[in-house]
């Protein structure tokens, strides 16, 4: 272990650690809402509209993302229109802006199917009992419907942006230099594989890590206040139920 | 069948379809290269491999009396898989530098190519007739370069405010290049003059200041060798003597002017 | 565009190369499963069993894996031991071809072992949903451990798992993606290999996307017929 290189390494991983922290925050403040929006779309009575989220959902789920990302980056790349319009060509002649394009739209796929899963999680006495007392629509799904599913599909979703933050490594196909980038130029320049690719493992470790202790000891407990929660293991209880 | 016999069979089956037929047992130096990067090593997806360094191998192959295997891979892997093993030697423009050879060992010198900027044709960085103005033109621009490569570090070093586009490979490189996703780009010459013959490079040109070894040889090293293993000193030598042989009797200034239309081999002492 | 795309695929050759890349893509895809399968079996079986000193190092084991990107795991195994990969291909019985099957194995151990740490917490979520009861009354009337396994506990882990089970299957049928860097030519190196040399990277990029869809649609299909079918007669309350 050479602590010279430790020491070099890491405040070029940080470095690198802004960037994915970026990639990351812009998929969740733009998929959330993304996902929401295809979640309700495929629980809508309008057959089309369903049928279009469902088919955005298929697509995106079923095919990996690094194909998502070659063809943003490396396939628009190509088609001779964009590349004529100054305003968009500046945005999609650099990788981050499309990895994190193809980031963010992947991740509403997942996202809609984890909130729609929440959403026909709440019971319908619940639901049942607004429109009894003559709340609108719009004035349900704000108090009533999210709320419940989004408590619902908090643990899911607290899965789903520790995937994010690990999908932002592919980012590093394309040029873009996060930690996963920085830490092959490293490697291509130190020839140190293991140590480099350790710290770097490491460094993704820290930061899911405090994503799921924040998710966990924090968000859910706020949400849930009104009733005590035990932590939700099923092993402990049978762990009880055998001694 | 049990699940070990079953998985047995299957990975048997798998392996038989993928593999290539048998490599002979002896008579075999396998070969990293890099497979991505015209016009010193071409892969197609079935692993044939063409270009400069492919016919250098060959010729060191066949001095040698053995059967070449190519293994293509990312060049800034190369140096780490020769290490742990993967194979006995590489032969993909790879240039003799102080740091590799803290790493790995090198024959002698076999070749030196310029090195040389693009941009595209009418941009005002191809006006420039000598380095340190250019240095200086190409200060806050993007710069396209191969991850590992000389190339890089020369441009790390040297234009430090720049900022450095870096790609896997020399193709994915050169399409980007002809996106206009950066303003440089800074490789070998011969790459360029491969390039500048393929339609994509119609529109572009090679601003023409020479940069050499001795401008700046603690990045750009002193021209490309063979990499191999440190501890390898009998393979080291043997190549060696089948590269001055290959020198001396001018084949590779032959192919040196097939690939580059110049002659870039180096005099063998 | 029809033109040029049937003679890029039939005459340049290229269709053939997609078909090769993407069988190379099934067989990582299938290898690594099973390989992922067995492993997080036995991960599962260790963790739900509370072995003193092995389930703790199971679970830093999964929680590691799953919090890593695919891409550091494929690029550890690939740098890793050459020597302990070469043991592999020999076990296998392939000692010559092994150099050009390295990349190979390295895809099947990398994306066996991301398929592992999530199958071992999908088996140890279905070991759990086994209610307690039934094994305490199997062990009541005297049932020989090897029959509470395979009578109790087996089919009705099988049966609980199969959802998330189908879901890893998706994820790892993706995963090998990953494997491209390596070099390995299935599916997608091709498509990036065709995209370079072709200068037409959105058909092949967007061709290999159809390719990877149809696999999983097939995929979800199958799985759900296995589920319909294993479901056959148990009561939904």
């Amino acid at each position: 272990m050479d602590l010279d290189l430790i020491q070099q390494a890491i405040p070029l991983l940080l470095k690198g650690l802004t960037t994915t922290l970026a990639i990351g925050l812009v998929a969740i403040v733009v998929g959330f809402p993304l996902g929401l929006g295809f979640a309700l779309a495929r629980l809508s009575s309008n057959r089309t509209l369903a049928g279009i989220a469902l088919l955005y959902s298929m697509v995106f789920r079923g095919t990996p993302l690094l194909v998502q990302i070659f063809i943003i980056y490396f396939g628009l790349g190509q088609v001779q229109f964009l590349r004529d319009q100054t305003a968009l060509w500046w945005f999609f002649s650099d990788g981050f802006n499309c990895a994190t394009l193809a980031i963010t739209l992947n991740t509403a796929a997942y996202t809609s199917e984890i909130l729609r899963g929440g959403l026909m999680g709440i019971s319908a006495g619940e639901i049942e009992a607004a429109r009894a007392c003559g709340m609108s629509d719009w004035l349900c799904f704000r108090r009533i419907r999210f709320p419940l599913a989004f408590r619902l599909a908090l643990p899911a979703y607290a899965n789903e942006i520790t995937v994010i933050v690990k999908e932002s490594s592919l980012a590093s196909t394309v040029t873009v230099l996060e930690i996963t980038g920085l830490a092959k130029r490293l490697m291509s320049e130190t020839f140190a594989v293991v140590e480099v690719f350790t710290l770097a493992g490491l460094l993704y470790l820290i930061v899911n890590f405090a994503l799921l202790l924040v998710m966990r000891s924090w968000l859910e407990p706020r949400l849930s206040m009104h009733r005590n929660v035990a932590r939700p293991s099923s092993w402990l209880r049978l762990r009880r139920r055998r001694a | 069948m049990s699940k070990g016999k079953l998985l047995s069979c299957l990975l048997g089956l798998m392996f038989a379809a993928i593999s290539t037929s048998g490599a002979a047992a002896q008579g075999v130096l396998t070969v990293g290269t890099e497979g991505d990067a015209p016009p010193y090593s071409m892969a197609d997806a079935s692993g044939n491999v063409t270009g400069f360094d492919a016919d250098v191998a060959r010729s060191i192959c066949a001095k040698l009396d053995v059967t070449c295997k190519f293994v293509v891979q990312a060049f800034d892997t190369l140096i780490p898989a020769l290490d742990a093993k993967r194979f006995d030697i590489i032969i993909s423009g790879l240039g003799i530098t102080e740091e590799r050879k803290k790493k790995i060992g090198y024959s002698i010198p076999y070749a030196s190519a310029p090195q040389y900027f693009i941009v595209s044709k009418g941009s005002p960085l191809a006006k420039f007739t000598s380095l340190p103005p250019l240095l200086a033109a190409l200060k806050g621009k993007s710069i396209g370069v191969v991850t590992g490569t000389t190339y890089s570090r020369y441009i790390a070093k040297n234009i430090p405010d720049a900022t450095i586009k870096s790609y896997d490979s020399l193709t994915q490189m050169e399409s980007d290049l002809s996106a206009k996703r950066f303003d440089a780009a800074f490789d070998d010459g011969s790459s360029w003059t491969d390039y500048l013959k393929k339609p994509e490079g119609a529109s572009f040109e090679v601003v023409p200041v020479k940069v050499v070894a001795t401008d700046d040889p603690s990045t750009l090293g002193h021209g490309m060798g063979v990499g191999i293993r440190k501890d390898d000193q009998e393979l080291t030598k043997k190549i060696d003597v089948a590269l001055c042989d290959i020198i001396k009797s001018g084949q590779m200034k032959t192919m040196s002017e097939k690939w580059f239309s110049d002659d870039y081999s180096l005099t063998c002492k | 565009m029809d033109i040029a795309l049937s003679r890029l695929l039939w005459e340049d050759g290229w269709g053939l190369s997609i078909l090769r890349g993407s069988a190379v893509t099934l067989a990582v895809g299938v290898l690594g499963m099973s390989f992922g399968l067995l492993l997080g079996l036995l991960l599962a079986a260790v963790k739900w069993a509370r072995v003193p000193v092995v389930s703790q190092i199971v679970d830093v084991y999964t929680v590691i894996v799953r919090s890593v990107p695919g891409l550091l795991v494929v690029y550890l195994i690939f740098f890793g031991s050459v020597e302990f990969i070469a043991k592999v291909g020999t076990f296998f019985g392939y000692t010559d071809a092994f150099q050009s099957a390295y990349s190979f194995i390295v895809g099947v151990l990398s994306v066996g072992a991301i398929a592992a740490a999530y199958a071992a917490e999908v088996f140890r979520g279905a070991l759990n949903a086994i209610h307690p009861g039934q094994i305490e009354a199997a062990r009541a009337v005297g049932m020989q451990t090897r029959k509470l396994y395979t009578r109790i506990i087996g089919p009705q882990m099988f049966r609980y798992a199969l959802p998330g089970i189908s879901n890893v299957w998706q994820s790892t049928i993706k995963d090998t993606s990953l494997v491209s860097v390596t070099g390995l030519a299935e599916l997608i190196r091709v498509a990036y290999i065709g995209a370079g040399t072709t200068r037409q990277p959105l058909i092949f990029f967007v061709i290999a996307a159809v390719v990877f869809f149809v696999i999983t649609l097939f995929s979800q299909v199958a799985f759900g017929l296995v589920e319909r079918n294993l479901n056959r007669g148990v009561r939904v309350v």
